[in-house]
């Protein structure tokens, strides 16, 4: 009984979204100036959000996995904080760290003319924040999982720290991070709570798509519905691409 | 260019202290039972592992001498096999055999070159295309020695090359491999369980247990007299260890075995398995050693019967299946067992 309600808890929302999207404007709804506009501007920054993770969540999963750097724990708990910090207390961290007013920020501004805040610069860094530990942590466990032999044998043939990386262990572990990079860009295209924070809700900069469905409630709720609808799909195509790690294994 | 190791170090429960030179061309066999610390010497030779103390060297290079000195393992120049093939499943036949080379330096095209030809040499080129998992195991294990040759090793380790192998791809990959150690120029040391292994493949064998050395010779020498009941047993010949006074022999266990040597002091002795002669009642006349004791176990090797003794001595016997079943020998049975004087071999301990 218990499990039922469950069930229904968890799918009657979406039933709810399904039956109230209107289908026969939805693809007027999703082409309209704001919504092509947000769709956009969420693209380019889950996609930039889920490139930094890849790009510096690589190098500190290795850390994480293969190294004995003294703090690794602490360095664990950082990756883990943006995890089950709100986010909207991530984006006030954040605000606290880079705004114009505070030391770092203030720099960027003089140095290199850089101003994060109300930004898609800044959108991109708050979705990156609460992307980056999915990505470190899917990409940590498979190079826990690997067989260390093999990056011992490419060591014993010749081939360099960064060699034995990048012909070795990358495609080994290939698999794990393009995962980690789907998860992380699903968790940057969803990303509100740091985005409205940090990065405003600026129309064309920082206006991804879960900000244009909190503000099209209001005044478009039919809009709303329909992004909403299109975000769903989106959730939807990423269970199917990443079935294997989760539902269908047992 | 020798190689010359003295390797000291604590991993786990095991301490591992041995001392090895192999010479250029020649080939070392590592024996021992499991957990001996066969692989853990391998390891620190290929630089996977520091020594505490002693030193790797080859020829005039110090891989490792602490407390100065640690070269790593991708600048020692060191061709490893190991017992699972460890090929790289993501890359061909080819770039595996290529990597070594790639590795250092070698134009890609050059490197698949040499790669190409190293497959053909242990047979096959066919399946340069192919990925591990395509392969059979005796062709992966050709594969992972292409792969070492390749990288133009002054040194080769082989760490249970074979044992993966079934017997019958294992005696073909055993006869490939010794002759391609025979066009090697450095040093080989091969870590292996398998006795027939040294026998074939290695010029001297080194015998490790418990992380010691216990016997180091050629195979002739540790086949005529072992110094270890591990190594009695690979060459399947009864060992008896005590002091001997002249022609009496006094085991460990306070038995006195009657010898044909003018032998002093701590010694060895060997007792062939076909030398013991089992009988129902007391043998009489000519065998001047004879003891009562226990069938505790019959084992049928080819067309003979090796039979388990109990205590004293513990010995082994073999007899043939006529024999067995004339005497009646079940595990358990009473039985007489008899030696000649001059089938001890004794020399001292």
């Amino acid at each position: 009984m218990g499990a039922l309600l469950a069930v229904a808890f968890l799918g009657l929302p979406l039933a709810g979204l399904l039956q109230r999207a209107s289908w026969s404007t939805l693809w007027a709804d999703l082409t309209s100036e704001q919504s092509l506009e947000a769709l956009r501007l969420s693209l380019v920054t889950s996609l930039a959000a889920a490139a930094v993770a890849v790009l510096l969540g690589t190098p500190l999963a290795w850390i994480l996995a293969r190294t004995e750097v003294p703090g690794r724990s602490v360095i664990r708990g950082l990756v883990l904080l943006p995890m089950v910090v709100p986010p909207v207390v991530g984006g006030v961290a954040l605000l606290s760290a880079f705004s114009l007013r505070s030391p770092i920020g203030g720099w960027l501004h003089d140095v290199f003319g850089l101003q994060l805040t109300f930004s898609t610069a800044g959108a991109v860094l708050a979705a990156a924040f609460v992307a980056m530990p999915f990505l470190v942590l899917t990409v940590e466990g498979a190079l826990r999982g690997m067989d260390e032999r093999y990056e011992r044998v490419a060591a014993g043939l010749g081939a360099d720290r960064f060699t034995v990386f990048r012909r070795v262990t990358l495609p080994m572990i290939g698999p794990s991070l393009a995962a980690g990079a789907v998860l992380a860009w699903a968790r940057a295209l969803g990303e509100f709570g740091a985005t409205i924070t940090f990065a405003g809700n600026v129309a064309g900069r920082t206006r991804t798509l879960p900000l244009a469905v909190y503000l099209e409630l209001e005044s478009d709720p039919q809009a709303a519905v329909a992004l909403s609808v299109a975000l769903l799909a989106v959730s939807l195509a990423v269970l199917v691409v990443l079935r294997d790690r989760w539902w269908v294994r047992s | 260019m020798n190689l010359d190791v003295s390797a000291g170090l604590q991993v786990g429960r095991l301490a591992l202290d041995v001392s090895l030179r192999v010479e250029a061309g020649t080939v070392t066999a590592v024996l021992g039972p499991n957990a001996a610390g066969k692989t853990t010497l391998l390891r620190a030779i290929a630089g996977e592992l520091a020594v505490e103390r002693g030193w790797v060297r080859l020829g005039d290079r110090v891989f490792d001498e602490p407390p100065g000195t640690f070269v790593r393992p991708e600048h020692r120049r060191i061709g490893a096999v190991h017992q699972e093939g460890l090929l790289f499943p993501h890359l061909t036949a080819l770039e595996n055999v290529a990597f070594g080379p790639r590795s250092r330096r070698v134009p890609a095209a050059t490197a698949r070159r040499a790669a190409a030809q190293w497959l053909d040499r242990v047979g096959l080129g066919q399946q340069a295309t192919s990925r591990p998992a395509a392969l059979s195991g005796g062709q992966a294990q050709r594969v992972a020695l292409a792969r070492a040759l390749a990288s133009e090793p002054d040194l080769l380790l082989l760490d249970e090359p074979l044992s993966a192998l079934d017997a019958s791809t294992r005696a073909e990959v055993r006869r490939e491999l010794r002759q391609h150690l025979a066009g090697f120029d450095g040093p080989t040391v091969v870590v292996t369980h398998d006795p027939v292994d040294a026998l074939v493949l290695a010029d001297h064998v080194t015998v490790v247990e418990a992380g010691r050395v216990v016997q180091a010779g050629t195979v002739a020498e540790l086949a005529a007299r072992p110094r270890s009941r591990y190594v009695a047993e690979l060459i399947g010949t009864n060992l008896l260890e005590g002091r001997a006074a002249g022609a009496e022999l006094v085991t460990a266990d306070g038995t006195t075995v009657i010898t044909s040597s003018g032998l002093h002091g701590p010694a060895y002795a060997t007792v062939a398995p076909s030398a013991v002669a089992l009988h129902l009642a007391e043998p009489q006349g000519s065998p001047r050693n004879r003891w009562r004791t226990t069938v505790e176990h019959l084992d049928l090797l080819g067309d003979r019967v090796r039979v388990q003794l109990g205590s004293p001595l513990g010995l082994v016997a073999e007899v043939t299946p006529a024999a067995v079943a004339e005497l009646s020998l079940v595990e358990g049975a009473a039985v007489w067992a008899s030696v000649k004087a001059t089938e001890v071999s004794v020399y001292a301990g």
